[in-house]
C-alpha cells in the first residue's frame, strides 16, 4: 500500500474495501473442500508405510551408518510434512501463514543446527 | 445479531454458579483493578510493580555499591553479595525491564492500532498474574533458606550440583529455576496475544507498514520472546533436575559438559538483551519526530532494520563464551556475525539523528530522554563493538568493562527511553501533565550520576577489576574509580527519588492534559486522556502512516504544514463521542480467573522447591480447577457493555 | 475486542459474519495463538533433542566405561514393542481429524467416536511408554545412572506428559460433547486440540527416529 499526501472519500472506501476482500477470501477457503475422510486414510496409509520401511532401514546392519542417518532423516521429514500439510491443514491455509511458519522452522533448525555442529566438532570431542 | 448471544442460547448454562461464583461486574473501584481485563487498567499495574521492583533492584545496587566504595569493604559478606548481584541481574532483566516493555506495549499497542482491546483480554490479566506472583516467589526465598546466589545467568555446574555438595549455599537457585521458569510461561503468553493483536486487530487501513515504530518493536520482540524462552526453560529444568534428581546433564564425571548450558542459556541470553532493547527503540522512534516536527527519517528502514536485529541476534549468541575454548572457527564465525549486527543497530542511530537534524527541536522532558538514550545507547554500542573482537574480548570478558557496556545499553538506552515514554505519555495514561522542572532535574541527575557510575568502569575493566567479586585489596588503582562510581549510583538515587517526588505531586496538583498536549502523530493522541474503556468511539479508519497527523495537518504547494479544520480530528471532538452510546460498545467483562489459575503456579512452585509432592498436587488441582472455571466462562457476559 | 465465543460454521465468515471480529490475516484469532504457541514448543523440544544428540556415546567413555553390562540403548530398547506404540500414537492423528471432519460436517455421533477412539490410542501409547519406563528401571537405568538414562528419560517424559495432557484435553472435549456443549459451531475448539494433538504426534515422530531407529554406533 502506498502513502497519500491526502485523502479523499475514495481512498477510504479502498481501505474499506480491505475487509470486503480479506471476507471474500476467507469464505473462498470455507467453501474449499477439505480433505475427506478417505483423503486422510490415504495420508495415513502413507504415514505407516514411511514408518514400515524406517523401522526396516534401522535393522540393516551395515558400516555406512551416515547413509542409514540420512534415509531415515528425510523419512521423518516426509513424515512431519505430511502430518502438517494435510492433518494439520497447513496446505489449505493461507500464504502467509505458511511462510511465517517456515520462516519460524528455519530459524529453529537453523539455531540448533549451529549448536550442533560447533559443538559436537569441537567441544565434546575432548 | 452477535453470535455470542446465539452461543449462549445454545449452550447450557454451567452449573453450579452461586453468588460466590458469580462473575464479577464491576469495572470502577478499587477491587476492579483485581478482576479487570482491559488491557490500560493492565498496562499501569505492570508499569507500578515493575516500577517498584526496580527501586528494589536500585537498593540492591546501592548496596553493592556500598560494598565496593573502598578496598576491603565490609559492608556485605561474601555470601550476601553474591545474592545481591545475582538478584539486581536477576529483579532489572525479569522484574523491571521486560514488565515494562509489557506495560507500555499493553497500554499503546492496541491504541496505536486502532483496537478496543488485545486479542486475549483474560490472557493478559494472567500475565500479569504470573508476573507479580513469579516476584514475589522469587523474592520470598530471602526468608526461605537464602536467595538466588548463582548469577543471574546461573552458570553450570556451579548451580546444578547438587545442594548436598555445598557449593552454594541455601535452596536460592532451586527458587530462582522454578521462578524464572514461572516468569516465563507468563512472558509466552503475553507475546502470544501481542503477536495475534498486532497481526490481527489492526484497524481497517492499517496496513503493517503504517504501524508506528513501537509497534513493530513490540510485534518483533514478541516473536523473540516466544522463541527465546523454551531453550532457556530447558536450561533450568536440566539445572533443577541436576540439583535435586541427580540427572547427568552438568555432572562432569558422566561426561556432562557446561558449555551446553552456557549455550542453552545464551541462545535465551543474546535474544533477550534484544528483547529488553527494541521497545526501547521503539519509544525512542516515536518521542524524536514528535519533538523535532518532522516525520521519523526513513520510517521503511527503521523497520527493517528492527527485524535484521531480531533475526541476526539469534546468530551471535557465543559472543558470551569467547574465553570458554570454543575453538578458532566458532569464536571468529560468532565475532563475525557480532560486528554484522552492528550494522542495523548504526542505521537506526543514523535515521535518529536525521529525524532531529533540522527539526523545529522543542527541548522538553520526553526528548531529553530520548536525546540521552542516542548518545549513551551509541557509547555501549561501540563498547559491544569492542566485545565482537575476539582477542580483545579474551582481556575485557569478566571484567569490569562488560559491565560498562551493559549497563550503557541497558541503563543509558533502556531505562532512559523508559524515562522518556514516562514523560510523554503520562499525560495519556493519566489526564496529568508530569511537572517539566522537576521533569528536567530528574534528567540532569539521572545523566550525571549514570555517567560518574559506569563511565569509570570501562577504565575499571582495562585495569583489571573482574565481575561478580564482593571486594577488592587496596594497592590496585581502584580506590578511586569506585568510589566515584558509588557516588554516582547515589546521584542516580536522587535522580529517581525526584521522579517519585514528580509523580506523587502531579497525581495532587497536576496540569490537568488534554488529548493531544504534544501535538504528536499517532492515534493514541486521537482520544481523550485518560481514554474511555472502548478507546475509540468509532473504530477509525486509516489512510496513512502518522494518520492522526495527517488529520491535523497537510501541506501546502511549499510544503509548509497546514493546519486542517478541527473537524478532521476523530474523537476529541465532543460531538463525535455524543453521536456514538457508549453502552452500544461490548467489552470483555472482567473475571476473577486468570488470578485464580495464577495461583496455583507459586503453590506448584514450592512443592517442586521443597520437595513436597501433596503441595504439588494441590497446585495442579488448583490449577485444573482454574482453567475449567476459565474455558467455561465467555470472553464477554451476553448482557456486558450495559453501564460502563 | 472481545475473544469470540463460537466460531461460524462452513459458509459463513471464519469470524462469524461480524465485522467486529474480523481479522487481518483471515485466520481466528485463536488458531493464531495455537500455532505461535506450538511454534514454541518446537524450539522446547528441539533443545531437549539438541541435548540427547550432544550428549549420544558419551557413556562409553564415562560413566559405562569397564562396565561389565552397561546400560546402553542398543541393549535395552525393545524395537519392536516401541515400533507398536508409535503406530498407534500416528493413527491416532488420523483419528483425530476424523473427528474435526466430523463436527464440520456436524456429525456429532462420529465427533465422539473418534474424539475417543484419538484419547484411547494416546492413552495407549502413554502406557507403553509406562511400562517401557519400568522395563527400563527394573534392569537399572535410572534417571542419574548414566547420561543415557538422564536424556532419555527426560527427553521421553516431557514428552510423555504432553501426551497426557493433550489426552486430558481430548477427554474434557468428548465429555462437553456427550453433555450436548460442543455445538457444530464450536468446531473450532477441536480443530485447536487437533493442532495441538498433531504437533505432539510430530514431536515423536523426531523423537522416534533420533532416539530408537538411528543406529548406535
Amino acid at each position: 500500500m502506498t502513502d497519500t499526501e491526502t485523502s479523499t472519500d475514495l481512498e477510504r472506501l479502498d481501505r474499506v474495501g480491505e475487509i470486503a476482500t480479506a471476507g471474500e477470501h476467507q469464505i473462498e477457503e470455507m467453501a474449499h473442500a477439505h480433505p475427506g475422510p478417505r483423503q486422510y486414510v490415504l495420508i495415513a496409509i502413507v504415514l505407516c508405510t514411511l514408518t514400515g520401511f524406517e523401522i526396516a532401514v534401522s535393522y540393516l546392519d551395515t558400516r555406512h551408518t551416515n547413509i542409514v542417518i540420512f534415509v531415515l532423516a528425510t523419512m521423518a521429514a516426509l513424515k512431519f510434512f505430511l502430518v502438517c500439510a494435510w492433518y494439520m491443514h497447513m496446505k489449505m491455509d493461507l500464504a502467509f501463514f505458511r511462510r511465517l511458519f517456515v520462516m519460524g522452522m528455519l530459524l529453529a533448525t537453523a539455531v540448533y543446527g549451529i549448536l550442533l555442529l560447533f559443538m559436537s566438532s569441537t567441544v565434546l570431542k575432548r | 445479531m452477535t453470535t455470542v448471544e446465539d452461543a449462549h442460547a445454545l449452550v447450557k448454562a454451567p452449573p453450579l454458579r452461586t453468588r460466590l461464583t458469580q462473575r464479577p461486574r464491576t469495572t470502577t473501584g478499587p477491587f476492579s483493578w483485581i478482576t479487570t481485563v482491559d488491557h490500560k487498567k493492565i498496562a499501569i499495574m505492570y508499569g507500578a510493580l515493575a516500577l517498584f521492583f526496580f527501586l528494589v533492584g536500585g537498593i540492591e545496587a546501592l548496596f553493592i555499591r556500598l560494598q565496593l566504595a573502598q578496598p576491603n569493604g565490609t559492608i556485605l559478606s561474601a555470601a550476601r553479595y553474591n545474592e545481591f548481584f545475582t538478584m539486581h541481574g536477576t529483579t532489572m532483566v525479569f522484574l523491571m525491564g521486560m514488565p515494562l516493555a509489557a506495560a507500555f506495549g499493553n497500554y499503546l499497542v492496541p491504541l496505536m492500532i486502532g483496537a478496543r482491546d488485545v486479542a486475549f483480554p483474560r490472557l493478559n490479566m494472567l500475565g500479569f498474574w504470573i508476573f507479580a506472583f513469579g516476584g514475589i516467589f522469587i523474592y520470598s526465598s530471602f526468608g526461605l533458606g537464602g536467595a538466588p546466589n548463582g548469577g543471574w545467568f546461573g552458570y553450570a555446574p556451579l548451580t546444578s550440583t547438587p545442594m548436598s555438595a555445598g557449593l552454594l549455599p541455601g535452596r536460592g537457585v532451586d527458587f530462582w529455576c522454578v521462578g524464572l521458569i514461572m516468569l516465563g510461561i507468563g512472558s509466552v503468553a503475553t507475546s502470544v496475544n501481542f503477536l495475534v493483536t498486532i497481526l490481527n486487530m489492526r484497524a481497517p487501513g492499517m496496513t503493517m507498514m503504517r504501524m508506528p515504530v513501537f509497534v513493530w518493536m513490540m510485534l518483533v520482540i514478541a516473536f523473540l520472546t516466544l522463541f527465546a524462552m523454551p531453550p532457556v526453560t530447558a536450561a533450568l529444568i536440566m539445572v533443577f533436575m541436576d540439583r535435586n534428581f541427580h540427572t547427568n546433564f552438568f555432572n562432569a564425571a558422566a561426561g556432562g559438559d557446561p558449555l551446553v548450558y552456557q549455550n542453552l542459556f545464551w541462545i535465551f541470553g543474546h535474544p533477550e538483551v534484544y528483547i529488553l532493547i527494541l521497545p526501547g527503540m521503539g519509544i525512542v522512534s516515536e518521542i524524536l519526530p514528535v519533538f523535532s516536527r518532522k516525520p521519523l527519517f526513513g520510517y521503511s528502514i527503521v523497520v527493517f532494520s528492527g527485524i535484521a536485529i531480531g533475526f541476526l541476534g539469534w546468530g551471535v549468541w557465543a559472543h558470551h563464551m569467547f574465553a570458554s575454548g570454543l575453538g578458532p572457527i566458532a569464536v571468529s564465525a560468532f565475532g563475525l556475525s557480532t560486528m554484522l549486527i552492528a550494522i542495523p543497530t548504526g542505521v537506526k542511530i543514523f535515521n535518529w539523528l536525521g529525524t532531529v537534524w533540522g527539526g523545529a527541536v522543542r527541548l522538553r522532558t520526553p526528548m531529553l530522554f530520548a536525546l540521552g538514550f542516542i548518545a549513551q545507547f551509541t557509547i555501549g554500542g561501540l563498547s559491544g563493538v569492542m566485545h565482537s573482537i575476539v582477542p580483545s574480548d579474551t582481556q575485557q570478558t569478566d571484567t569490569y568493562f562488560v559491565v560498562a557496556h551493559f549497563h550503557y545499553v541497558l541503563f543509558g538506552g533502556l531505562v532512559f527511553a523508559i524515562f522518556g515514554g514516562f514523560y510523554y505519555w503520562w499525560p495519556k495514561f493519566f489526564g496529568k501533565m508530569l511537572n517539566e522542572q522537576m521533569g528536567k532535574l530528574n534528567f540532569w541527575l539521572l545523566v550525571i550520576g549514570f555517567n560518574l557510575t559506569f563511565f569509570p568502569m570501562h577504565f575499571l575493566g582495562f585495569e583489571g577489576q573482574p565481575r561478580r567479586t564482593y571486594t577488592y585489596p587496596s594497592g590496585m588503582g581502584w580506590d578511586t574509580m569506585n568510589l566515584l562510581a558509588t557516588i554516582g549510583a547515589f546521584i542516580i538515587a536522587l535522580g529517581v527519588l525526584v521522579f517519585l517526588v514528580n509523580v506523587i505531586f502531579t497525581a495532587r496538583r497536576g496540569e490537568p492534559a488534554p488529548a493531544d498536549p504534544w501535538d504528536a502523530r499517532t492515534l493514541e493522541w486521537s482520544i481523550p486522556s485518560p481514554p474511555p474503556e472502548y478507546n475509540f468511539a468509532t473504530v477509525p479508519i486509516v489512510t496513512h502512516l502518522d494518520d492522526y497527523w495527517h488529520r491535523k495537518y497537510t501541506e501546502d504547494d511549499e510544503g509548509r504544514l497546514v493546519k486542517l479544520p478541527a473537524g478532521a480530528a476523530i474523537d476529541t471532538d465532543a460531538a463525535t463521542e455524543a453521536a456514538v452510546d457508549p453502552h452500544s460498545i461490548h467489552m470483555p467483562s472482567p473475571s476473577y480467573w486468570p488470578l485464580v489459575f495464577a495461583m496455583a503456579l507459586p503453590i506448584i512452585g514450592y512443592g517442586f522447591v521443597f520437595k513436597n509432592w501433596y503441595l504439588l498436587a494441590l497446585g495442579v488441582v488448583w490449577g485444573f480447577f482454574g482453567l475449567n472455571g476459565w474455558a467455561y466462562e465467555p470472553a464477554t457476559e451476553p448482557d456486558a457493555g450495559e453501564g460502563h | 475486542m472481545a475473544q469470540a465465543v463460537v466460531t461460524a460454521g462452513p459458509g459463513e465468515l471464519a469470524h462469524g459474519g461480524d465485522p467486529e471480529h474480523y481479522t487481518n490475516t483471515g485466520v481466528s484469532n485463536a488458531k493464531l495463538a495455537i500455532w505461535l504457541f506450538l511454534s514454541s514448543e518446537a524450539l522446547f523440544f528441539g533443545a531437549f533433542i539438541s541435548t540427547y544428540f550432544l550428549y549420544r556415546g558419551r557413556d562409553a567413555q564415562y560413566l559405562n566405561k569397564g562396565v561389565q553390562n552397561p546400560l546402553t540403548p542398543d541393549r535395552l530398547f525393545n524395537i519392536p514393542f516401541t515400533s507398536i506404540t508409535s503406530f498407534v500414537l500416528l493413527m491416532s492423528s488420523l483419528t483425530m481429524v476424523l473427528a474435526l471432519a466430523a463436527i464440520q460436517r456436524g456429525d456429532h455421533r462420529r465427533l465422539r467416536i473418534w474424539l475417543l477412539a484419538t484419547a484411547l490410542f494416546g492413552l495407549t501409547f502413554v502406557g507403553g511408554q509406562v511400562f517401557e519406563f519400568t522395563e527400563f528401571y527394573r534392569h537399572g537405568l535410572h534417571l542419574s545412572t548414566n547420561m543415557f538414562g538422564t536424556t532419555f528419560y527426560v527427553l521421553t517424559g516431557l514428552h510423555g506428559a504432553h501426551v497426557t495432557m493433550g489426552i486430558i484435553w481430548l477427554l474434557i472435549l468428548w465429555g462437553r460433547s456427550m453433555g450436548d456443549r460442543l455445538p457444530t459451531e464450536k468446531h473450532e475448539a477441536v480443530e485447536i486440540a487437533g493442532l495441538y494433538w498433531h504437533f505432539v504426534d510430530i514431536v515423536w515422530i523426531f523423537i522416534f527416529t533420533a532416539v530408537y531407529l538411528i543406529p548406535q554406533h
